[in-house]
């Protein structure tokens, strides 16, 4: 499996993905280029054979001495052995600090078809971390330490994007309830109409993640994504990044994706039936038409914690800047807050009780 | 021998004279507690004497279980004109277990310092207490009631400061507790920040078209019910002038508990 290395042609330091103008930078001799300039060498670096790799370059891998899912590599700048787990797609070497992308882990039906560039460096996303934590009080000060804020990380992420078309159909029972009063009785009058529903219903880019180390629900909540900037893959976007290759077929991930479009397809018939007191489904269906997958990276900076005993995580949309997570809250803060609010609201509750009484 | 005869007979006529004299209020105490209710009655003992010094007037607590079958008002001015002339000066603090009631009777001049307005008063803070079995409680806010209208004057209008009541700090103390709890629960909901957006964002909407889309009537049926109406209900308790069984004139103002 080769390892490539992304280099400045001016003096060969390794060049790094720029997320906020897209450019890839050389943090040696500060050159910058665009895409297109270093297409040719992208190009070789892509398309390049297994046995084509300088031998220096080739993957000097022993999997003996290590667990089923962990691998050697080396570092081509440094010579280094690199190790990583067998989802690593690109990591960077722990000693230069170089950017290695494991080309093999992206190639064939791993290759993602599409990738939506990092939109924000690691600098950004630190201060936008830190502007989000200055507004939780709670929060234990070791989540927002400098050591801690160098454990952000900004990741690819392995995703199934489908376009799914959907034959739904919902029948319902709708009431339209009037009532009025005449003398001492009160009338009711229930007109029942009988509802039928049904549409072709398109649903384009419906993501779900496609790393088993991913928190579903985690991942789930820094969506969505702006599709208009897809892009078609290149390793190239990878580089000063880690990325995962996928480790969750699309067959797994279907009944994910299929309950999302369903739910989303009946809320769109209910929604339909407008004028109604009550709407009663009656039966439901929705059936797939057509279903294409698109595999993609998409780019997230993450952060888990340690606290308590308890693992939480922090993610943070790499396009959007939209977060997630599940975060610690610091108990003495907590119990403070809550003798805090025992003793307003009990002297305001004593208050209004003398005064009325 | 003659000597002793004179001692016996001394002591005859000493023992004559004072059997034919009632035995006064205030040599028998100022708390009658015939129905056991109170824990001990020495504390209520001085405190009514007290307020009987102060106001220059008769003041008598008492408890039964028993009202030989009259209204509570009427048994407590009977019970009095036991030891005192009928509608003197006084203010009597009566909880009667046989009507489960108590009351506030005055006469004399206690029925012009403690009005009808100002018996309810009482009566507002003595009857919860009752509620609570609080009886030694009662009768002591009874006694503060009393005095402090003493020194308010014949006219005064105020109101004797109610005793601190810790249950309502109970009360303020849990709904603060529950506030806390809901405050707590919002705030731990907000720190696990997990919502995903619905999968309608990723629908196409300008591609959806629907291949039906029907509202069918099928039916309409009126139904009705009469409107009850709401009547509220009063308490009992009894409150202005009355006569004791000897005819005696008092104000008195008497509540359940």
């Amino acid at each position: 499996m080769p390892v490539v290395q992304y280099k400045c042609p001016n003096c060969g330091g390794s060049l790094e993905l720029n997320a906020n103008s897209h450019t890839f930078d050389c943090a040696f001799c500060l050159s910058s280029f665009e895409e297109s300039q270093l297409k040719d060498q992208f190009k070789s670096n892509e398309e390049m054979p297994l046995n084509e790799i300088p031998a220096e370059e080739q993957q000097t891998q022993d999997s003996s001495d290590f667990a089923e899912h962990t691998s050697l590599y080396s570092c081509p700048n440094c010579g280094a052995q690199i190790m990583s787990e067998d989802t690593t797609a690109a990591t960077f070497c722990y000693y230069c600090h170089s950017p290695v992308i494991l080309s093999g882990r992206l190639s064939g039906e791993y290759r993602p078809e599409k990738v939506i560039p990092f939109s924000m460096d690691k600098e950004s996303a630190v201060e936008e971390f830190r502007k989000w934590c200055s507004k939780k009080w709670f929060l234990p000060r070791g989540f927002f330490s400098k050591d801690q804020i160098e454990k952000l990380t900004g990741v690819y992420l392995p995703y199934w994007l489908v376009d799914y078309r959907a034959d739904a159909s919902m029948h319902a029972l709708g009431k339209r309830v009037r009532t009025w009063r005449s003398g001492n009785k009160e009338y009711t009058e229930t007109q029942e109409f009988d509802l039928n529903r049904r549409a072709i219903i398109d649903f384009d880019n419906l993501p779900a993640d496609g790393c088993s180390k991913a928190d579903d629900k985690l991942v789930e909540a820094v969506e969505p994504y702006n599709y208009s900037e897809l892009r078609d893959f290149s390793m190239a976007y990878l580089s000063g990044y880690l990325a995962e290759k996928y480790d969750v077929a699309k067959e797994e991930v279907y009944p994910r994706i299929k309950e999302r479009a369903d739910t989303a397809a009946m809320q769109y018939l209910r929604e339909s039936m407008v004028g109604y007191t009550s709407v009663t489904p009656i039966s439901k269906d929705v059936t797939m038409l057509s279903v294409k997958w698109h595999y993609t990276l998409l780019p997230m900076w993450l952060m888990t914690y340690k606290y308590g005993g308890k693992d939480y995580f922090f993610a943070m949309n790499g396009q959007s800047r939209k977060i997630a997570g599940k975060i610690p809250i610091s108990i003495g803060r907590l119990l403070a807050f809550a003798g805090g609010v025992t003793a307003a609201a009990g002297l305001a509750a004593y208050i209004i009780t003398a005064f009325i009484g | 021998m003659k000597n002793k005869i004179l001692s016996v007979l001394f002591t005859l006529v000493i023992l004559t004279v004072t059997a034919a004299v009632p035995l006064s209020a205030k040599e028998a105490g100022y708390v009658f507690d015939d129905a056991g209710l109170f824990g001990n009655t020495s504390s209520l003992e001085n405190d009514a004497k007290a307020l009987s010094d102060l106001t220059g007037w008769n003041i008598m607590i008492i408890t039964t279980y028993y009202a030989d079958g009259k209204e509570t008002r009427v048994y407590a001015a009977d019970y009095y004109e036991k030891y005192y002339e009928p509608s003197s000066d006084c203010v009597l603090y009566i909880i009667d277990m046989d009507n489960r009631e108590n009351a506030v009777v005055c006469g004399g001049e206690g029925e012009y310092w403690i009005s009808d307005n100002k018996q309810n008063e009482i009566l507002d803070r003595t009857t919860p207490l009752l509620k609570e079995k609080k009886y030694d409680k009662a009768a002591k806010a009874f006694l503060s009631a009393v005095e402090y209208y003493y020194n308010d004057g014949e006219g005064g209008t105020g109101a004797p400061p109610k005793p601190f009541d810790w249950s309502k700090v109970f009360v303020a103390l849990g709904i603060g507790a529950v506030v806390a709890v809901i405050s707590v629960l919002v705030v731990v909901k907000s720190y696990k920040v997990l919502a995903a957006p619905p999968g309608a964002v990723y629908m196409d909407r300008k591609e959806t078209e629907f291949k039906e889309k029907s509202d069918v009537f099928i039916r309409k049926y009126t139904t009705s019910r009469v409107i009850e109406s709401n009547s509220g209900g009063g308490g009992g308790g009894h409150s202005g002038g009355f006569s004791s069984s000897s005819g005696g004139h008092y104000s008195g103002s008497s509540r359940s508990f």
